[in-house]
């Protein structure tokens, strides 16, 4: 009740202060999280709406990315050379764990969860064996603001977004302009009917796993100088990301924008109000009921 | 036929669990104690994921909640008396809570992969409120739970000083939460909920409430779990935020998967072998500890689909080839 009574005293007072300049500016961040959700979600929605696969490293996709960077700048590279890596190497990686982990699991859901849950706690354990436990600071590439008619914003927050919008558009056109993009509904649609119609859904399903972790690790990337980079970090992500998945409608990549619009948004807003845990802990209870009364997403039919 | 079979390993076991305490010395036999209740905890986790065919990833929830629940009384009530109310409080307050995660998941046939998912964001929401939460003790946890109480009578009984009365009563508690759960597999209840284990839909067509009984079951579950969560406050008189972590909800899952699951007795074996190794090899080598979990989880899947328990019975009964039912069971089988 007293903690109650005391959130009410901190809303009400957070309201008179509120002005249109705060409220933009509390939109942008939550715009900046949405970003990096839909970076990460898109992954993850694509592995597991076209193999099936759920994939519980994928947070941990996200900080070798974030550990890239890291890892560039202990050899002298800029942050900017570790971002660019960071998609590529992680990427690569998921290609291996596709071909050595995954691809003996297609369609077996729960089995791939378990398996892929142990991958990531060896991950995890092999970063903090290789990087140490704690935190790590990472240099950062873009400092400075962007001051438009008297507001201003961090600048690399804008190219963040840019990124992230970028992606989106990229993904869109190879999944509905492209032949390969062609090939992985057909694979979503009718996998067998697809084999029997000379699609290889082996590299397929290579493909698309890579291209997923990649995702993720250009957003742990983009995110190292936002974020404090832990070991641990990825599994906050994840939780974030399948709600992400859950509430845009499983299957659907627009319900993913929409997912990401909700839990951004929301959590930035409720961490204005509430401490930033609190918020995290309130946006994943209202998603659980939102499930009850729309299981199939917010977005979906 | 079976039960003449299995008479020979049963007074074995027996033998050898009422034995152990007198040869193992204090730090075995405290370590043993812990693996009971964890044995107790991993067997209402085998009760939803081996007899339901739902993998709950946030069972660590229900037993840090029935932890948290017991230091709450002991320091919130004058003169508390460790023997009955914390022990039902601990029982029904998780039981509750996955009757309303019932009503909010398995009512809207989330089930499977998503009610895992979903079962993972739970206990981290959990950690995240606990641990943010001066009352609760936050990152600190909770210390002085008082020692476990025998009560036979109010103002007649016995508190429990040595390690080895300790591990009687846990063994016997052990005991008797194993009938009850095998009671509860073998009922009717359990045989509608194997049915619905192996096929959903053509349970429901049958004209069972599928949602109402996985819920049930999952109280009965959950209610178990709380029920262990409270004997390890008492135990080891303290409670802190990983109780209801991530971490721990993990280490539940390797243990039923290595005792195998679907055993209920797998339950126990996993959680002490896998305790035993755990202490020695952290002993040596703290780092590679988590490397091995992680090893496990992957090894199971590929190489050891049922666990020791489950193999062990495979040797000695192997399952009918010709039946159907074995043929949709290896289709349904997670």
């Amino acid at each position: 009740m007293a903690e109650a009574a005391r959130c009410l005293r901190r809303a009400t007072r957070t309201t008179s202060v509120l002005e249109l300049g705060s409220l933009l500016t509390q939109f942008l961040n939550g715009a900046t999280l949405v970003s990096v959700l839909i970076l990460i979600s898109i992954g993850l929605a694509i592995i597991f709406g076209v193999m099936g696969v759920i994939n519980l490293a994928h947070g941990e996709f996200f900080i070798l990315g974030a550990y890239t960077v890291i890892a560039a700048d202990a050899l002298g590279l800029s942050a900017w050379w570790g971002i660019a890596l960071a998609p590529l190497v992680v990427g690569l990686f998921g290609a291996l764990v596709e071909v050595g982990l995954i691809r003996f699991l297609y369609k077996r859901p729960l089995e791939t969860l378990l398996a892929t849950w142990g991958l990531s706690i060896v991950i995890r354990q092999l970063v903090r064996i290789v990087f140490g436990v704690g935190y790590r600071a990472s240099p950062h590439p873009l400092l400075g603001d962007l001051k438009v008619f008297g507001f201003t914003y961090p600048i690399y927050r804008v190219f963040l977004m840019a990124v992230c919008l970028a992606v989106i558009v990229i993904t869109f056109y190879v999944f509905y302009r492209t032949d390969f993009g062609l090939k992985i509904r057909a694979i979503t649609q009718d996998v067998e009917m697809a084999a029997a119609l000379a699609i290889n859904t082996s590299r397929v399903y290579l493909g698309t796993f890579a291209f997923g972790s990649a995702l993720a690790g250009l957003a742990g990337a983009l995110m190292t100088p936002e974020i404090t980079i832990s070991p641990e970090a990825g599994v906050n992500f994840l939780a974030r990301s399948f709600f992400v998945v859950i509430l845009g409608g499983i299957g659907q990549l627009a319900g993913v924008l929409g997912g990401a619009l909700v839990v951004g948004e929301l959590e930035t807003f409720l961490s204005y109000l509430i401490s930033a845990t609190t918020a995290q802990a309130a946006v994943l209870l209202i998603a659980i009921v939102i499930i009850r009364f729309r299981p199939r997403g917010l977005f979906g039919g | 036929m079976r039960a003449t079979r299995g008479l020979p390993v049963l007074a074995a076991g027996a033998l050898i669990t009422l034995g152990l305490p007198l040869i193992a010395g204090k730090y075995y036999t405290e370590l043993l104690s812990q693996a009971l209740i964890f044995g107790i905890f991993a067997m209402s986790l085998d009760l939803m994921w081996g007899y339901a065919g739902v993998l709950n990833f946030g069972h660590a929830a229900y037993f840090g909640l029935g932890g948290y629940l017991v230091a709450l009384l002991a320091r919130e009530v004058r003169g508390f008396d460790p023997s009955y109310l914390g022990y039902a409080l601990s029982v029904l307050a998780p039981a509750g809570l996955a009757g309303a995660l019932g009503y909010f998941l398995f009512y809207s046939h989330v089930t499977g992969v998503y009610f895992t998912i979903i079962t993972l964001v739970v206990t981290m929401i959990f950690q995240l409120i606990v641990s943010d939460w001066y009352w609760l003790g936050g990152m600190n946890g909770l210390l002085g739970v008082p020692g476990f109480v025998l009560r036979v009578w109010p103002g007649l009984g016995w508190e429990l000083d040595s390690e080895v009365e300790v591990y009687y009563l846990l063994l016997s508690v052990s005991v008797l939460c194993y009938l009850f759960c095998r009671h509860v597999v073998r009922s009717p209840f359990g045989l509608v909920m194997a049915a619905i284990k192996d096929n959903p839909e053509r349970t429901e067509f049958f004209g069972y409430d599928t949602a109402y009984l996985t819920t049930i079951m999952s109280m009965i579950s959950a209610g178990l779990a709380g029920l262990s969560g409270a004997l390890y406050a008492h135990f080891s008189g303290f409670v802190s935020p990983p109780l209801f972590g991530l971490n721990f909800s993990t280490d539940v899952i390797v243990w039923v998967a290595v005792g195998g699951r679907g055993t209920l007795v797998g339950a126990f074996v996993g959680a002490v072998l896998v305790n035993l190794l755990k202490a020695i090899i952290s002993d040596f080598l703290e780092v590679l500890w988590l490397l091995i979990v992680g090893a496990f989880f992957i090894v199971t899947v590929f190489f050891f689909p049922d666990g020791i328990v489950g193999t062990l019975r495979k040797l000695r009964w192997p399952a009918p080839r010709s039946l159907p039912r074995a043929a949709s069971m290896r289709e349904g089988g997670v």
